[in-house]
């Protein structure tokens, strides 16, 4: 970005900004929809979440705009991922005129000839690297995959454990997520859950825990039903095993957390076994919603150890409390690769004491419930 | 300037004004151009000068109204993105999606209420549940143990009694053995006495009456032979037994009495009768005499 002029860009996004994201976020959907009515079956009947979304994204862009290493991956992240949403080569043009008028538009008096040279630009590049990144993967990889509900397991009135079939076997790695649509109950709305078992098949196994007003989770554990469809999106995350490492694995997850760990735990039984010790941690005994087969899992492998903690029922009889705290007392781990997976207090916690016990930041992998 | 003028009618160019010569005057003392020449010329340059500048007014005011339209055109292309019909119509859109997503989030806000709700309420439930599953696994708990400990007293109170019973029974049994040996040894030692008396008395009677009557003499010699039968220790001779069978009745009526008597008797038997009693057992020697005696007392 040679000749552009990026601090006269970032001074002018923040002046556009100010006069709030949303209402910039509507402005530019609105264009949008107006000029290319093709564009609005891509999002959700509600769009406040989108709008957010879409602010999120020009943030990160602009805050970034002179740090191509941390931004180019994250824009071939995103263009890749916009795939599942329909999005083709030929939007990116719309999508930049939307913006530049929503960017004069706010401007005002300040807009001049080569500041809207300066963004066309810059949006030139940006939407370059997203879609150079999509048709990159468009020939080797579907932009999303269709499957159907085999069964629903609700385990509490909260959680439940899905098995979905897709036609032809989704080639995410143990431990990544996967973008889930419910096609009909809450259609264009994607969130991201992590498959419980090894790639290879055509069945996942989704754990899913109802987020009081999440649209996708409600829709999962509330509303589907054996033979629904969904929609999924490409594989994402970068909480994977590293083949390369022989170093013991310590894996801590709350509630349905537990989903990357149990994926990863059924990889490293078909490949390379490593001692592992798995803590799974749950407020209370009915929440603990996979013991049966954590039970099997530790009887089946030497190599592995369970440790189910519960931080808030008396009727437990084995180890009370936070499981990032159980798993830190019961060890030491700085020789080990780290894996944490749970609620976003849960990981913060887990993650600090870990830390704070010796366990270097490099060895560290995490992941954190979004909302959904 | 030369090109501007150059289509100009009657006009003068550059090229003519440095070039321009005039005819030398021929009259007489006179040196010079030719006035008239120089006149025309003059005159043919203002006007072309005047219908320059003419022109040149002209030209401006030419270039001003097409900058003025140009500027119009760029405005008016502006302003079709943002023209009042566009700016109305994103309005109307941005109305109807903020609409639509104040109805969402309605819909969703209710649905998160009702969650929240139904986990609070399933929290609370779990919470009393586990407290009533305590109180009714302490409760049980203690009625169990109590049931337990009632069930150790029964079954200890069981035990003492059954000991009590069998010790009053082993006592029982000892003091009808003891009574039993007694009242043998009793019986025994008293047939012998009897016996022996009676042989004193027979052998008095033989002795004093039958020298007078040798019929009685006869028959008590012949009674002693079913002594030896009784099994008596001592040694008998025909005449004893023969004397003997006959007042084996008798006897059985003194062996029987001390069988009712009660222990006095047989602590008093005791030192009267052998030391050792003979064995219990109910085979032992038998014979008519004594049969109906042991019988009735070990059965």
């Amino acid at each position: 970005m040679t000749d552009i002029d990026t601090a006269a860009l970032k001074e002018n996004f923040a002046a556009v900004a100010a006069h709030g994201g949303d209402e910039v976020a509507l402005y530019f959907y609105s264009y949008l929809f107006l000029r290319y009515p093709e564009t609005r079956d891509m999002f959700p009947p509600g769009m406040t979440k989108q709008r957010d979304r879409l602010v999120g994204a020009l943030v990160r862009i602009v805050t970034d705009v002179d740090n191509a290493g941390q931004l180019v991956p994250y824009l071939e992240d995103l263009g890749r991922d916009h795939r599942k949403f329909g999005t083709l080569t030929a939007h990116y043009p719309a999508v930049g005129e939307a913006l530049l008028a929503t960017l004069r538009h706010f401007s005002g008096a300040g807009w001049t000839d080569k500041l809207g040279a300066d963004w066309a630009a810059a949006y030139r590049i940006v939407a370059g690297a997203m879609s150079g990144a999509a048709e990159k993967v468009a020939a080797s990889e579907p932009a999303f995959w269709d499957a159907e509900i085999l069964d629903v397991d609700h385990r509490t009135f909260d959680i439940a454990v899905l098995t979905v079939r897709t036609q032809t076997p989704v080639p995410y790695l143990a431990g990544q997520s996967l973008a889930v649509e419910p096609s009909l109950a809450r259609p264009r709305e994607w969130r991201f859950f992590t498959p419980a078992n090894a790639p290879g098949g055509v069945d996942i196994e989704l754990h899913a825990r109802l987020i009081p007003g999440g649209p996708v989770s409600t829709a999962l554990v509330r509303v589907c039903q054996r033979g629904d469809r969904l929609r999924l999106g490409p594989p994402f995350g970068r909480m994977t095993l590293q083949p390369a490492s022989d170093r013991p694995l310590l894996m801590v997850a709350g509630s349905t957390g537990l989903a990357p760990m149990k994926a990863m735990i059924a990889e490293l039984a078909g490949t390379g076994r490593r001692r592992t010790h798995l803590f799974f941690g749950a407020r209370s005994v009915r929440e603990a919603y996979d013991r049966d087969a954590l039970a099997a899992l530790d009887n089946r492998y030497g190599w592995l150890s369970v440790v189910t903690a519960i931080s808030d029922d008396t009727r437990w009889n084995g180890p009370q409390g936070l499981i990032g705290e159980v798993a830190a007392d019961q060890g030491d781990w700085s020789d080990h690769d780290v894996f944490v997976c749970g609620s976003p207090a849960m990981v913060e916690a887990s993650v600090k004491r870990l830390l704070a016990d010796g366990v270097l930041e490099e060895q560290i992998k995490f992941e954190e419930f979004g909302e959904a | 300037m030369t090109d501007v003028t150059s289509g100009v009618p009657g006009g003068i160019t550059g090229a003519e004004l440095t070039t321009a010569t005039f005819a030398t005057s021929k009259g007489f003392g006179k040196s010079g151009y030719e006035a008239a020449e120089v006149d025309e010329f003059l005159s043919r340059s203002a006007a072309a000068v005047d219908r320059l500048n003419a022109q040149l007014t002209d030209t401006e005011q030419a270039l001003a109204d097409a900058r003025a339209e140009i500027q119009q055109l760029r405005e008016r292309v502006d302003r079709d993105s943002q023209s009042s019909e566009v700016e109305q119509a994103v309005t109307v859109l941005t109305t109807a999606q903020v609409t639509a997503d104040n109805t969402i989030t309605y819909a969703d806000d209710y649905s998160a209420r009702v969650m929240a709700e139904a986990q609070e309420l399933y929290d609370t439930t779990r919470r009393n549940a586990t407290v009533l599953e305590q109180e009714t696994e302490s409760k049980s708990r203690a009625v169990y143990e109590d049931a337990l400990r009632r069930v150790a007293a029964l079954e200890r109170e069981n035990e003492e009694r059954v000991a009590e019973l069998t010790l009053s029974a082993e006592i029982a049994q000892e003091e009808l053995d003891g009574q039993t040996a007694y009242l043998r040894t009793l019986r025994d030692a008293t047939r012998i006495q009897m016996e022996k008396f009676l042989e004193g008395m027979l052998d008095h009677l033989s002795e004093q009456y039958g020298r007078a009557h040798p019929i009685a003499a006869q028959a008590a010699n012949s009674a002693v032979p079913g002594a030896a039968a009784a099994g008596i220790s001592s040694g008998n001779n025909a005449r004893r037994t023969r004397r003997n069978q006959r007042v084996s009745g008798r006897s059985v009526t003194v062996a029987g009495r001390p069988a009712v008597a009660g222990p006095d008797r047989r602590r008093q038997g005791a030192a009267d009768a052998p030391t050792i009693p003979p064995p219990r057992s109910p085979g032992r020697s038998p014979s008519q005499v004594d049969r109906p005696v042991g019988t009735s007392i070990t059965d």
